[in-house]
């Protein structure tokens, strides 16, 4: 007996001092009294967001900006029951309208826009010149799902187009798509250009689809809450500079 | 008879009952109830509904094939080797269902460490299958049965298989007519808790087995879709797995819990 009792108290030890590390861990992450940001991004926007948020956290060490990135539908769905966003940055007109509706945003501006596309396994590039190609055999799409509005935009084109993707699995965001395609686990996909243009190593861009006239805008609402107008409005113009204009080019986006 | 408790955990339960309660009942309320009918006979979730209930029956009863022989061992085994096993068993059931879908799209993937191979020999091809959903759903379920299969096993009185034993029969009897059915209790709380848990399986299904409706868009799979086209959808899908699950439950007067 006295042999387990020992054991246990050593394995009290342990368990104490797993608690305390734990507990020093979180005291040093949220010790100093920073002021945050709640933004929430469209997940196609996400190295844009990264970008502009590394840049904004450099010039403003006192503000903590927390980024949250899900499809644009899911992220308006959060909003409307309750979570709070001080920024939102969302693909689509139909989830920012629905995000107008909730009341508590104004007016949105238009940032930019990004086109649909289809990308390709390698290793099927070789035997695909057109469309028809893509669904011949047993290949496998990947698509969003409807309620993202890459998933909209793409099944708009897919019934325009005549794909068949009756069989494709449809993914919850843009990025979801692309991890996919890139990882062969699917044949090929439907993405934005910018996210065409970030995976050039591991997909093939198809050209000449036509999937190109299908446009997406991505507009930003800030918050109608007043108190931390400053905060919000310093990220807002951060995102509309002439600067993050430039990131948005090079990664792939369109002039608004 | 049992020793009266103090009155405050009483109240304390009360609450902690009302606090699990809430949420489900937050959710019958925002049900459609008037349009109910004609949402859950849309094909999309006829189809989620019928995959979700085969999938997740399949799966129960894989898990059981799997888990028995391995808690049997299990049960027999000590010391570090048994608690790593152990350990090892019990993974699935801790690990994020994402994490265990990304695992077996390493294993079984179509450029995974067996999948290829699979693909090459077979030609077929577990993701964006019947058959990936169905063992998305056994490796998650399957520590549901082997951990309530050994706790029982290891509190079986060993005197009935040494008795059978010592009047001859062999050892595959002792097991299948001694052992196995003196602890059949535990053996149906762990099949129901094994489907239960691949019926309500998300992560690793979506993760591992794509989602494509018809093949592997399960009813969890379904509702998180319409969560963001359909939400009148999304509720009434939850109202049939809600009722579904309370139903097997209730019906089993809980048999399919281990103590009892």
């Amino acid at each position: 007996m006295p042999i387990q009792s020992s054991q246990k108290g050593a394995a009290a030890r342990w368990v104490l001092l797993a608690v305390t590390i734990t507990a020093l861990l979180l005291s040093t992450s949220c010790g100093s009294p920073k002021r945050s940001l709640n933004v929430f991004v469209a997940s196609s926007m996400t190295e844009f967001a990264e970008v502009i948020r590394v840049d904004f956290e450099r010039k403003y060490p006192e503000i903590d900006v927390r980024l949250n990135i899900a499809g644009s539908g899911a992220l308006v769905n959060q909003i409307v029951e309750g979570a709070s966003a001080d920024l939102v940055l969302l693909a689509g007109a139909t989830h920012m309208d629905r995000l107008q509706k909730d009341g508590s945003f104004l007016r949105p501006v238009t940032i930019a826009r990004n086109s649909l596309t289809v990308v390709m396994d390698p290793r099927i590039a070789s035997d695909v010149n057109t469309l028809a190609d893509l669904t011949r055999g047993d290949r496998r799409a990947a698509i969003c799902i409807q309620g993202a509005p890459c998933g909209a935009l793409a099944f708009a084109f897919a019934e325009a187009s005549g794909v068949d993707l009756s069989t494709a699995t449809r993914e919850p965001n843009v990025k979801a798509v692309l991890a996919r395609v890139s990882r062969g686990e699917v044949d090929f996909g439907f993405v934005y250009r910018s996210d065409a243009q970030g995976a050039q190593e591991e997909v093939i861009e198809m050209t000449g689809t036509g999937a190109d006239a299908f446009i997406t805008s991505y507009s930003l609402a800030v918050a109608r809450d007043g108190q931390r107008r400053q905060d919000i409005n310093a990220f807002a113009d951060a995102i509309t500079h002439e600067r993050a204009w430039k990131v948005l080019q090079e990664l792939g986006f369109l002039r608004p | 008879m049992r020793a009266p408790l103090p009155r405050q955990f009483r109240y304390f339960a009360f609450v902690v009952v009302a606090l699990v309660a809430t949420p489900l009942v937050a959710l019958l309320w925002r049900v459609p109830w008037s349009r109910i009918h004609e949402l859950l006979r849309e094909q999309v979730v006829v189809d989620a509904l019928i995959l979700s209930l085969v999938t997740s029956l399949i799966a129960a009863g894989t898990a059981l094939l799997l888990g028995i022989p391995v808690a049997l061992i299990l049960s027999r085994m000590e010391g570090i080797k048994a608690s790593i096993t152990r350990a090892l068993m019990t993974l699935p059931m801790v690990l994020p269902p994402v994490v265990g879908g990304a695992a077996l799209l390493f294993a079984f993937g179509r450029n995974g460490v067996l999948g290829s191979s699979l693909e090459d020999v077979t030609g077929l091809v577990l993701p964006y299958s019947l058959a990936g959903v169905v063992l998305a759903n056994t490796f998650v379920a399957l520590p549901f049965v082997v951990l309530t299969t050994e706790t029982a096993l290891r509190s079986l009185d060993p005197r009935f298989e040494l008795a059978a034993a010592s009047l001859g029969a062999n050892q595959t009897r002792v097991t299948m007519q001694v052992v196995l059915p003196s602890i059949k209790g535990s053996l149906v709380a762990a099949g129901v808790l094994a489907w239960a848990r691949a019926l309500g399986e998300f992560g690793a299904t979506i993760t591992f087995a794509g989602n494509v409706p018809g093949s592997t868009q399960t009813m969890p799979l379904a509702v998180f879709v319409a969560m963001e086209t359909d939400q009148d959808a999304a509720l009434a899908m939850s109202v049939v797995l809600i009722l579904v699950s309370l139903t097997v439950l209730v019906a089993l007067r809980d048999r399919w819990w281990p103590a009892r």
